[in-house]
């Protein structure tokens, strides 16, 4: 069974096998802590739109890495959470997204905007994340 | 030879060229639209220098071609012109604002959703390429707005990368694959089959970004090596033309058959690459051969790599790589220019008329039009790097 949290009137779940080395799904590398915070900080900064919600795991205000790839591609570092909803948006679950390998785990335009606007993704890399490209910090 | 560098300051995203205008996509939403010769005419250099202006940023056409083979062997007219470029070199060149304002052809509001991941200009119309799919507007000269406000949405597909040629779009739909849209007024290759008003799918392999090899598309990948879409041209002739020649489908040829190893390539008109081990693997690409289709060239081996891989273009002048820390040029003289610094994006014109030996390199605060000129004095079949010129596969 999965471990929850309520928070702002929503569950979130912590997905295990993101965290158990599952050979095809990408892994977390922050606690789940800072996966529930980063979850919260999303939500806060209306980074949600419907059933997708994208995240950054802030450090002093600077993006920081949050996972790895799944397999075989474990060796890449990625630094976007991506969000999802179910249940009218009651349920929430999250895990590193890898936006060179899947478009749709690259977040939307709005939101690419606003992290570039407040500083948090430089104009080169939302480029980067838009064409799907190798995309470091 | 050093390229020559002109400065335009701003906050921009992306940037075309076409038909004597300069299109500037600004981070609040905006297009700037500049007369492109009138600026390139209020640049303050000695009038000995206009040769190398004129020919650097905007007539890259000018001496290329046979025509004047005879004077480019007479060692001291080459040495001068050459010594112009070098010249011209020295200075640092940065447009003012009072000579953009005076150049400025139209400020309006960006009609597409932005931020796009690609844009090409073909035939008189921009087409944006992006999450939301791909739009079409016309940019031409007569409209009210220098890009029409009125944007049609073409498809919705997702799509990362976008090229024109041949009355076509290539589009890289990522996990898709790789698409051609049908843009002329004639009948497509699949036309007998399927709905000419849909995009085609060419491959369900993913597809990353995609640039035309003559009349075949090279798809490029970061899930795996590449493939070629390898088209022949057959006889279709008509009354009204009865030159034509149709594309015809082939084979989809995968880049590690091609190379003989796994590693990110790509593929411009002649030339398909392949960035492997610090090296690019160069191969010529000769479709109408009935022998051997693709000819093995050297290596050539790159000195500036700072950081990891990214991305890679070719153009007239040279091979383009891009990584963390900046962009390693590698002209078709051999040498290697290294621009240091992460670009916003960065762009080549390689089928342009008037711009090939641009390299357009937008940072935060500037975008740096680069103009790479030895390539006119190199022999065209034997060049060490960058696509062969023709005159004839120019926009």
């Amino acid at each position: 069974m999965s471990r929850t949290l309520q928070t702002r009137g929503v569950t979130y779940i912590f997905k295990e096998d993101h965290r158990d080395g599952t050979a095809q799904k990408s892994q977390w590398t922050i606690s789940e802590d800072d996966e529930f915070r980063s979850f919260e900080y999303a939500f806060d900064s209306n980074w949600i739109e419907e059933n997708v919600g994208w995240g950054l795991y802030l450090v002093n205000t600077i993006p920081a890495f949050l996972g790895v790839a799944e397999l075989p591609n474990r060796h890449r570092l990625l630094f976007i959470a991506k969000f999802v909803g179910s249940d009218r948006g009651k349920r929430w679950h999250g895990y590193p997204a890898n936006p060179q390998d899947h478009q749709h785990d690259t977040p939307s335009n709005d939101v690419l905007l606003n992290w570039s606007e407040r500083g948090f993704v430089s104009r080169a890399k939302m480029r980067k994340i838009l064409k799907g490209q190798p995309c470091n910090l | 030879m050093q390229p020559l560098r002109l400065t335009i300051p701003g906050e921009f995203y992306d940037s075309q060229i076409y038909a004597g205008r300069l299109h500037l996509w600004e981070v609040d939403h905006s297009i700037r639209t500049y007369n492109w010769d009138e600026l390139i005419d209020s640049l303050a250099v000695p009038e000995n220098l206009n040769l190398a202006v004129q020919c650097g940023f905007r007539r890259s056409d000018y001496l290329y071609g046979s025509q004047w083979d005879l004077i480019f062997q007479d060692k001291d007219i080459r040495s001068t012109i050459t010594k112009k470029f070098s010249r011209l070199a020295t200075h640092s060149l940065e447009m003012s604002s009072s000579h953009l304002t005076k150049a400025l052809v139209d400020h309006q509001s960006n009609p597409i959703n932005f931020p796009h991941s690609d844009s090409v200009i073909y035939g008189g119309r921009l087409y944006v390429a992006g999450q939301k799919g791909v739009w079409r507007t016309s940019c031409n000269k007569g409209n009210r707005h220098a890009i029409s406000t009125r944007p049609n949405r073409i498809w919705d597909c997702p799509i990362l990368s976008i090229a024109a040629a041949y009355g076509s779009l290539a589009l890289s739909a990522g996990d898709e694959g790789l698409y051609e849209q049908n843009i002329s007024d004639h009948d497509p290759w699949w036309a007998k089959d399927d709905d000419a008003s849909d995009p085609k799918q060419l491959s369900a392999t993913h597809s990353s970004s995609s640039h035309w090899t003559y009349y075949s598309v090279f798809s490029s990948s970061y899930k795996h090596s590449g493939y070629l879409a390898d088209f022949d041209k057959e006889s279709a002739q008509t009354a009204d033309d009865p030159r034509f020649r149709k594309r015809v489908f082939r084979e989809t040829i995968s880049a590690e058959d091609i190379f003989h190893s796994k590693a990110y390539s790509w593929g411009v008109q002649d030339k398909l690459c392949q960035f492997l081990n610090g090296e690019l693997k160069v191969i010529r690409y000769s479709p109408w051969y009935d022998g051997e289709q693709f000819e093995e060239l050297p290596n050539l081996e790159l000195s500036h790599e700072k950081g990891g891989f990214v991305s890679a273009e070719s153009s007239t002048f040279g091979y383009i790589v891009e990584f963390d820390g900046g962009l390693s040029v590698v002209e078709s003289d051999g040498s290697e220019f290294w621009i240091k610094g992460e670009p916003v994006s960065w762009r080549v014109f390689p089928k342009s008329k008037h711009y090939a030996n641009h390299l357009h390199v937008i940072y935060d605060d500037r975008l740096v039009i680069y103009s790479f000129n030895s390539d006119y004095f190199v022999d065209q079949d034997e060049k060490i790097a960058g696509i062969k010129f023709n005159p004839r596969t120019r926009g």
